[in-house]
């Protein structure tokens, strides 16, 4: 082969294999590619099974919260388990609440093959640490009195100390971060998984290394070292030591927080078969940086065939079928059918968009009635064929920020989505148009009488505005579910027509996140479960700090991450366009550059959302749109 | 290197990746995203319980002398003990049209709470929920007793009860319409007092005569509670409402202890003032209707606050929407729910919107 010919074939090869590089839409490792691709967060049709363990204050716990018991035929003096075990809404209760033995159950079933996905266990105080002014004694019960005294917390200091915004109406929250611990950048410890049996014997094992698991960033619920003081007004001036009590919300609370948490896995072909038991037994975790403290798991292992059927066939019509019930599967799929629109071809202005829902397991089987969902009792109960709901105590005590909201969002059209920086005047229709989703259950709603035991609709209906603008809008599922050990976050976008029959898409500002997240670490099997394909919606919720503002939670993930590989000054890797790089704002740029212009912007970082000016202000006209930060490589269109 | 080697190269590659050098056919139109669902319907969900008896729990309910500030609220709370023990276990419940057709009917739960599917959904049609007792009789906050655990300090007294209208207009706009309240009355509370005062009066009259159309259209018994703090959870009477009807009988309720065995106190203890323009300290009164047939409009009740105070939460006087309703044969339950008085903040024009949160699942009309 001479080299002209060897040079035309790797043009070839080149260009052949890199045809679908740029592609943002469905290359990368999404659901239903599961049968070209293996997913490993397909449920029952991956032929493993993700396995989510999580821990609070000595138990291990259900995604609902409730503590987990060990099992009654198991002897206490081989397991060295709680008797009694606090859950984390003993959070909210006016005045201390004593441990009450736990009791709910943690079902595995035997014969299936898992993977350890999720390890996330906490150990968290409230108002123990209450002096505003004194950071020392939260560290101190961090490193010499919570349950992880024993990893090697040397190189500990504090990081950030962050007001976040509560509401509109100055109430906030302070957080002192705690990090650099040797324990924390550690990258070589290991996690051993053992399944016991009732008598202590160990009958499967497999360890995971720490740099399996992808992340670990406070930002997205995982990992945290922090002390936290909620419920309180803004300071005035800088280095303000005064506590601004507010009226809206009482006493502050304070939050002293180890959190450990690993999840998704790297490696999820490191598979162990859950064995063939019956009864009950536990999976102990023994993490070699604190090897003499194993952390307990009791499970009951409940076989396929011994399932009750409480999930519903589907009937010809693509709905549950309520007299057709079924043992449930693993996984979680979620469904929206449209009622056609009176033109029979696309939605007007004006019109109501009328759809019904429907959440499935993996096998295709609905996981409730008809025209109903579970109730937040049943959710409670584990009587909800593993749908989570909307858990403040998930969100507070346990620090996850993304779990068990279940709910939709109608946005469109696609082609005007865009980050809005400090309005609510968004360019494009948003039902519900706050940062929120609408959930299914309006959270809080078990606080009413009768709240707990409300079903929710199936069938829901959004008016579209006399003014809304042609082409493409979406509605938005985001479902949890918890099932046999398995923790899913589903995130689903359903299109649908306005005012024009022909699509439209996303403006292409952002994307190529498939060129880190595909196979099993795809934009699907992360957080909220986005597929690649639809990252631009993502704005549309996360666009004010209470729950997070897009660009500075995006950056902050990525920038702050030990797992993030590639060049952080490379903006061109995720920015598709040079516009969208151009809009530098405090809070855009502040997750990687903190205190970058001192104090000369106190004020604004307390101002609302939507007064002008504050830190959501485009800093570019005035000095960084001419002369962008030569650091940055930004895209050259 | 042949051609062919190199064809089969470029091929090989291109087969490994799945795309070709040629351009990809454009992609046929997607699958219409549309699917005929069937007429849309409403779930409608609340609680039953007696307002009566909630009242008197929460004026007879043991505080404790050194946190009074910890009792429980006067709301709707789950957990609240007033609401616990005045709830109605599995009251028959059925929402009606003002045509008297039925959207849907179900039985509540032990516990009181209750939820219809299958009401037909609309923006115009108001319905009102009608709570019925169970054949078997009421016993208040059944559901929270554990026959193991001691007795809760106080119970209101029992009662016969009767199928209660609550004058509570729900427009099945949403396909959720939750914390729906119904209610259900009895005769141990304002009903016989009624009786009993209009016997007083010259009426020889029973509770089995209120609830009888030849002799009363109906029985509507209003109490208006102050500004809530929360949606229309929280049920404090409001002193000082005066009151004024278009038909019937008005009578204003007062309540005392039953122990002081005032002539004319039910059970409960509530009495019936047989002045005519008697203000209810509770801001709770009763309208007996004339006879059905005499009947040919709806009934109009219209509320003043004869308070003005800057002082509270909300200042005086409160602005309190009428009453204006067909009334149902037997006995109707409204809560009448004032509204802060004074000037509404002005506006800030030069204020940035924001948005409200979003709520269409109260289902009042719009």
């Amino acid at each position: 082969m001479n080299r002209l010919q060897k040079t035309l074939l790797l043009c070839a090869v080149a260009l052949a294999s890199g045809c679908d590089v740029f592609r943002v839409e469905d290359s990368e490792g999404t659901r239903g590619r599961g049968a070209k691709a293996f997913d490993p967060y397909s449920s029952s049709a991956s032929g493993a099974i993700s396995l989510s363990l999580l821990g609070y204050n000595g138990c291990a716990m259900l995604p609902n919260g409730e503590p987990v018991a060990l099992g009654s035929s198991l002897d206490p003096s081989l397991f060295n388990y709680p008797a009694t075990c606090e859950r984390p809404d003993m959070a909210f209760a006016p005045g201390p609440i004593p441990p009450i033995p736990p009791f709910a159950q943690m079902n595995v079933t035997p014969g299936a093959l898992y993977f350890l996905r999720e390890f996330s266990v906490v150990h968290s105080v409230f108002n123990q640490h209450t002096d505003f002014n004194d950071r020392t004694a939260p560290a101190k019960w961090i490193r010499k009195q919570s349950r992880f005294k024993n990893l090697d917390w040397s190189g500990m200091t504090m990081s950030r100390d962050e007001w976040r915004t509560l509401n509109n109406r100055g109430l906030f929250q302070r957080e002192t971060y705690f990090d650099n611990a040797a324990w924390m950048l550690s990258t070589d410890d290991e996690f051993k998984l053992e399944v016991l049996d009732a008598s202590g014997n160990i009958r499967v094992s497999e360890t995971y290394k720490r740099t399996d698991f992808l992340a670990e960033n406070s930002t997205t619920g995982r990992t945290r070292v922090s002390w936290m003081v909620m419920g309180i007004g803004r300071p005035e001036y800088p280095g303000d030591t005064t506590v601004h009590l507010s009226d809206l919300f009482g006493p502050p609370m304070h939050q002293t927080v180890v959190k450990v948490s690993m999840v998704g896995s790297t490696n999820p072909f490191k598979s162990f078969r859950m064995p063939d038991l019956t009864g009950e037994g536990v999976i102990r975790i023994t993490w070699s940086l604190l090897p003499n403290e194993p952390f307990l798991f009791p499970v009951n292992f409940v076989k396929e065939q011994e399932r009750a059927p409480t999930c519903y066939k589907l009937g010809a019509d693509g709905l549950p079928d309520d007299t057709q019930t079924v043992p449930c599967g693993f996984g979680l799929q979620q469904t929206v059918k449209i009622a056609p629109p009176q033109n029979g071809k696309f939605h007007v202005p004006g019109e109501t968009v009328d759809f019904q829902i429907a959440l499935l397991d993996g096998d295709g089987n609905a996981l409730h009635p008809r025209d109903t969902l579970p109730s937040f009792n049943e959710y409670m109960g584990d009587m909800s064929n593993g749908l989570l709901y909307f858990n403040d105590s998930m969100l507070f005590p346990f620090r996850d920020a993304s779990s068990s909201e279940a709910g939709y969002k109608l946005i469109g059209p696609l082609q005007d989505l865009q980050v809005v920086n400090g309005t609510y005047e968004l360019p494009y229709f948003a039902f519900p148009q706050s940062s929120e989703p609408k959930y299914y259950l309006d959270p809080g709603s078990q606080y009413y009488g009768g709240g707990g035991d409300i079903h929710p609709a199936t069938r829901l209906t959004v008016k579209l505005p006399t003014n809304a603008k042609p082409g493409t809008y979406s509605i938005m599922l985001k479902g949890h579910r918890y099932f046999m050990g398995e923790r899913l976050n589903r995130l689903d976008s359903f299109f649908f027509q306005v005012g024009q029959e022909q699509a439209t898409t996303y403006p292409g500002t952002v994307g190529n996140c498939q060129v880190c997240h595909n196979g099993v670490n795809s934009m699907t099997n992360v957080h909220h479960g986005v597929s690649v394909d639809h990252v631009e919606t993502c704005k549309t919720c996360h666009n004010d700090e209470s729950i997070g503002f897009l660009p500075d939670a995006v950056h902050r993930i990525h920038m702050g991450s030990r797992k993030y590989k590639q060049d952080k000054a490379d903006c061109t890797l995720c920015h598709l366009t040079r516009e969208s790089t151009l809009r530098p704002s405090i809070k855009s740029c502040n997750g990687c550059h903190p205190g970058a212009h001192g104090t000369e912007y106190f004020d604004l970082e307390f101002q609302p959302v939507h007064i002008t000016p504050n830190a959501y202000g485009n800093c570019a006209n005035g000095c960084h749109a001419l002369k962008p930060p030569t650091s940055h490589n930004l895209p050259r269109n | 290197m042949r051609v062919s080697h190199f064809l089969s190269s470029v091929l090989l590659a291109g087969s490994l990746v799945g795309c070709s050098l040629v351009p990809e056919p454009e992609l046929p139109p997607p699958p219409s995203p549309y699917t005929n669902l069937p007429g849309r319907t409403s779930t409608l969900s609340g609680v039953v319980y007696d307002p009566e008896a909630f009242f008197f729990l929460l004026a007879n309910w043991p505080s404790d002398p050194e946190h009074p500030e910890d009792g429980a609220p006067p709301a709707l709370y789950d957990g609240v003990p007033f609401l616990m023990y005045s709830s109605v276990p599995e009251a028959g419940i059925s929402v009606l049209a003002p045509d008297n057709s039925v959207g849907g009917r179900t039985v509540g739960s032990f516990t009181g709470s209750w939820q219809l599917s299958g009401v037909p959904s609309s923006n115009t049609v108001a319905y009102t929920a009608r709570a019925t007792p169970p054949e078997r009789g009421v016993v208040l906050g059944e559901g929270y007793m554990d026959p193991e655990a001691p007795p809760p300090p106080v119970t209101a007294p029992a009662g016969t009860y009767y199928p209660t209208t609550t004058l509570r207009p729900i427009v099945p706009h949403s396909t959720l319409c939750q914390l729906q309240v119904a209610t259900m009355v009895g005769d141990a509370g304002a009903l016989q007092a009624v009786a009993n005062t209009l016997t007083d009066m010259g009426t020889p009259t029973t509770v089995a005569d209120l609830m009888n159309p030849e002799k009363t259209a109906g029985v509507a018994l209003l109490w208006v509670y102050a500004p809530s703090y929360e949606l229309d959870i929280f049920t404090i009477p409001a002193e000082g409402i005066a009151a004024e009807a278009n038909m019937g009988k008005l009578l204003a309720i007062e309540w005392a202890p039953p122990e002081e065995g005032i002539p004319g106190q039910s059970p409960m203890g509530y009495m019936a003032i047989p002045e005519d323009g008697a203000i209810s300290s509770l801001g709770y009164y009763a309208v007996v209707l004339p006879p059905k047939k005499d009947v040919t409009d709806k009934l109009r009740v219209s509320f003043i606050d004869t308070v003005t105070s800057e002082e509270g939460d909300f200042p005086r006087p409160w602005v309190i929407p009428p009453v204006e309703q067909d009334i149902r044969e037997g006995v109707s339950f409204g809560r009448v729910f004032s509204f802060p008085g004074g000037e509404p903040p002005p506006v800030d024009e030069t204020e940035d919107p924001v948005p409200f949160p979003e709520s269409n699942s109260q289902c009042y009309p719009e």
